[in-house]
């Protein structure tokens, strides 16, 4: 029977590959075209033909032996001169006789662009230049293959391992914070200074409250969950039965309750791990209060196992809390106010900032709820957004930190993380210094969020004016009645990540009524141009003015918002279908990478233990596979230098190596699954998002390899790879404002690796 | 001559030094298939981290 079936299988040596099969016909032609459509070939009946600019080949005869022995299966080599960038597919026709009759057409295999040395995909200058493409460059199967130096490290202690650690060490962390919580409860007496000042002794201070952050930290390091039952020993023995907490510990001994549940037991734990003061209690108080609903902490009663988790429920979920302050700029007319239990954010947020988890309702003061909604399981951001609001303290806050014994810096991990936050700010270089009237809040009005990148988040279309409305009011929410002769609008905005400043200005206002909205905060199209977009930026506005005695005072209140073009990348999401094994040495030779190889010749016998780091990566700067160099380092050697050999040689050592992904890589795998590509707008997404920090996947193994004298061993590995939804979003509708209140989903296929296979092979005898 | 190597993850090394499969004209030691774990790195700058050639 004639047939005509085509399916790609590559490119090599300037020629695309592809498997054809024509059945029993015995002539083919192909034809390469620049579009497809449907042609009618009955009442309901189609078939896709290639339309646009075509380019037939002549007819060809098929070889009838190997017609025979193939079953009509045979390889077709197509030179890649007969392609262009107008050649978009390629369609294959077959023929039982010399004069074309009763042909058969094939599938429509879509050709992935042309990547030369130099060219263009489709307009898109990658960055693959004559200059890199030097004497590493291997073609093979034209995917470009190129070897390079590893370059990656992974930091020194990842995000997800720095929220788990302090979400699972809540109780040790509030166990630790105490003490520091109730040392500035003590000193808080005089903290009822409602006013900050951005000096320049903020960075030493600031540096200071870091200290203090990894004290408390390097604590909770030191006390693992593995020493519950030493501390609750040495808590038994060392600890005066004095207080509450501790009489509890008493009473729970375990000697006396052998009996009691797991749940109590652990509640037991807790408690008995309290060191609180009354007063420590009735500080923390204010902050419960501030995260947790009054209902809430009614029904957690003085239960500290449900407090706590409480606490962690709360830090996760971001929960807002009710207001309780007082207005001073103007009357006080909050009916809702409460005043029975009044403090000040001097007594508890350096307390907060020792017990990290609990900061949240801090940190609204100064953070726009949606920004902590944006943070969500982010921490690093998190502290960034944090170090930028502790700029914003005022004096008697800080003080209170120096009162603080300096913490011992051997933490290291999380000293370097802390460290390297933006904790100095733009605000204390050019930009107009004011102090922070802490009772008065600036809420941005009619600000709009969509369900994006698995949050809701606030998005401004690129490419015109925004306007970011606020409006002043008292901690109560009541509106100010006030005319402001003279204020000033200070925008200052920052990239999300490194909180660099990118983009600054300040907006003159005059008779300014507060109990209005205030509109004339605005980006124009061609400062926005200055802003990077598709990527996270913290929006600061500050709105300042004189007060009487002549001091600049003000509001302040950030933003997480994103700039985006017509395109956004979104998600990698599910996968689709199973993996496919890269497994023909033939078509995916490109994916195999040949780790390590070896031997050793002066023992009758040897071993060695590798524990293996491989990683795959995705750089939307390269087209093709980069194959990274693998990095040895040996932990055990049973050989001193310039000593004897054993008999036996033993070896461990640390192998870490990794294959990067190319842009064009993408589109080759695609191809190979008879998949859509990607085109070049959405390439043009991929090189510009953050997709690779989604991609970038890791395989950790311990393995041995053994041999005697003189024999080679080598280490491989390929990949499974899977194709994966890629979610883009479009912008749909954008509001008055810039904002864009509807964004339309699109979905692709992008291909990313699974599985990695490990294989080890030995020289034969 | 067959180009694709057969997933051979669930047989043990005993087995697989037993059947005497070639790769690149070596014998098979051991297929070994690992889940891949998303991993958070970062480019660096030219200073070593530790591991060497």
């Amino acid at each position: 029977m004639a047939l005509a079936f085509l399916q790609f299988r590559g490119q090599n040596n300037g020629y695309y590959l592809f498997q054809a099969d024509v059945g029993t016909a015995k002539y083919f032609k192909y034809i390469l075209g620049e579009n497809k459509h449907k042609l009618r070939v009955g009442k309901h009946e189609f078939v896709k033909v290639l339309s646009g600019r075509k380019k037939a080949s002549k007819l060809l005869q098929v070889n009838e032996i190997m017609q025979k022995l193939k079953m009509g299966r045979f390889p077709l080599k197509i030179p890649e001169g007969e392609l262009n960038d107008k050649t978009h597919y390629i369609q294959l026709y077959s023929y039982n006789t010399k004069s074309s009759t009763a042909p058969t057409i094939s599938n429509i295999v879509q050709l992935y662009p042309v990547v030369g040395r130099g060219k263009k995909i489709g307009g898109l200058q990658l960055s693959l230049s004559q200059t890199n493409y030097n004497k590493n460059v291997a073609t093979m199967q034209d995917t470009r293959v190129k070897n390079k130096a590893f370059k990656y490290r992974e930091p020194q202690l990842s995000k997800v391992m720095f929220w788990n650690a302090i979400v699972n060490a809540l109780p040790t962390i509030i166990k630790h914070a105490a003490p520091v919580i109730g040392g500035l409860l003590k000193g808080a007496g005089n903290a009822s200074n409602l006013e900050s000042n951005v000096d320049s002794s903020a960075n030493n201070q600031s540096a200071k409250v870091i200290n203090k952050v990894v004290e408390v930290l390097q604590a909770i390091s030191n006390n693992d969950s593995n020493s519950i039952t030493h501390q609750t020993d040495e808590q038994a023995t060392t600890t005066p039965s004095t207080d509450v907490t501790n009489n509890e510990t008493a009473t729970s001994d375990s000697s006396e309750a052998p009996a009691q549940s797991s749940e109590s037991q652990s509640f037991n734990y807790i408690s008995s791990a309290y060191s609180l003061e009354p007063d420590t209690l009735i500080g923390l108080k204010p902050i419960l209060e501030k995260i947790l609903s009054p209902e809430a902490i009614i029904a957690i009663g003085d239960n500290p196992q449900k407090l706590f988790l409480a606490i962690k429920d709360a830090v996760q979920k971001t929960e807002h809390t009710s207001n309780i302050n007082s207005d001073i700029v103007e009357k006080k007319t909050s009916e809702d106010a409460i005043t029975d239990v009044k403090y000040s954010e001097a007594k508890i947020a350096p307390a907060l900032l020792a017990a990290l988890p609990a900061l949240m309702p801090v940190i609204e003061k100064a953070l726009d709820p949606k920004i902590i909604e944006a943070i969500g399981n982010q921490p690093v951001k998190l502290f960034k957004a944090i170090g930028d609001t502790v700029l914003k303290m005022d004096e008697m806050e800080l003080k209170h930190l120096e009162a603080i014994n300096p913490g011992v810096d051997s933490a290291d991990d999380i000293s370097k993380l802390l460290q390297g936050m933006s904790i100095s700010s733009a605000y204390k270089d050019d930009t107009i210094k004011f102090k922070m009237i802490k009772n008065l809040n600036l809420n941005f009005i009619n600000t709009k969020t969509v369900q994006f990148k698995n949050k809701k988040r606030v998005l401004y279309q690129k490419n015109q004016q925004i306007i970011i409305p606020f409006k002043v009011v008292s901690d109560s929410g009541n509106t100010l009645e006030k005319t402001l002769k003279r204020s000033i609008i200070q925008i200052c905005i920052k990239d999300g990540v490194s909180m660099e400043t990118v983009f600054r200005k300040n907006i003159n206002l005059i008779d300014v009524n507060l109990n209005q909205v205030i509109n004339e905060a605005f980006l124009m199209p061609d400062e926005i141009a200055q802003i990077p977009c598709n990527t996270e930026i913290k929006i600061e506005l500050s709105y300042i003015w004189k007060s009487n005695k002549n001091e600049n005072i003000g509001v302040f209140k950030s933003h997480y918002v994103y700039f985006i073009e017509t395109y956004i990348f979104d998600r990698i999401g599910e996968r689709i279908g199973q993996p496919i094994p890269f497994n023909n040495i033939n078509v995916h030779r490109p994916y195999w990478h040949k780790i390590w190889e070896g031997g050793f010749s002066r023992s009758n016998r040897w071993h060695i233990e590798f524990d293996l780091k491989y990683f795959y990566l995705l750089n939307p700067k390269e087209t093709g596979i980069s194959k990274l160099e693998t990095r040895k380092i040996i932990t055990e050697d049973n050989v001193e230098s310039g000593g004897e050999h054993p008999n036996r040689r033993r070896i461990k050592a640390k192998l870490k190596s990794g294959l990067e992904f190319g842009l064009q890589t993408l589109n080759n795998i695609l191809s190979l699954s008879n998949k859509e590509l990607l085109d070049e707008e959405i390439l043009k997404i991929i090189q510009k998002g953050s997709i690779d920090k989604e991609f970038h996947q890791v395989a950790r193994q311990r393995l041995e390899m053994k041999g005697r004298e003189g024999d080679t061993t080598t280490l491989w590995s390929y990949p499974e790879i899977s194709l994966h939804k890629l979610y883009l979003s479009k912008i749909g509708t954008i509001d008055d404002y810039g904002q864009v209140v509807t964004i339309e989903s699109i979905e692709k296929l992008i291909p990313k690796p699974d599985l990695i296979h490990f294989i080890g092979t030995k020289s034969e005898r | 001559m067959e180009h694709k190597l057969p997933d051979l993850s669930q047989m043990s090394s005993t087995t697989l030094e037993l059947e005497s499969i070639l790769v690149n004209g070596q014998k098979l030691l051991f297929d070994k298939k690992v889940k891949l774990m998303p991993v958070e790195i970062e480019k660096k700058s030219n200073e070593d981290e530790g591991y060497r050639r």
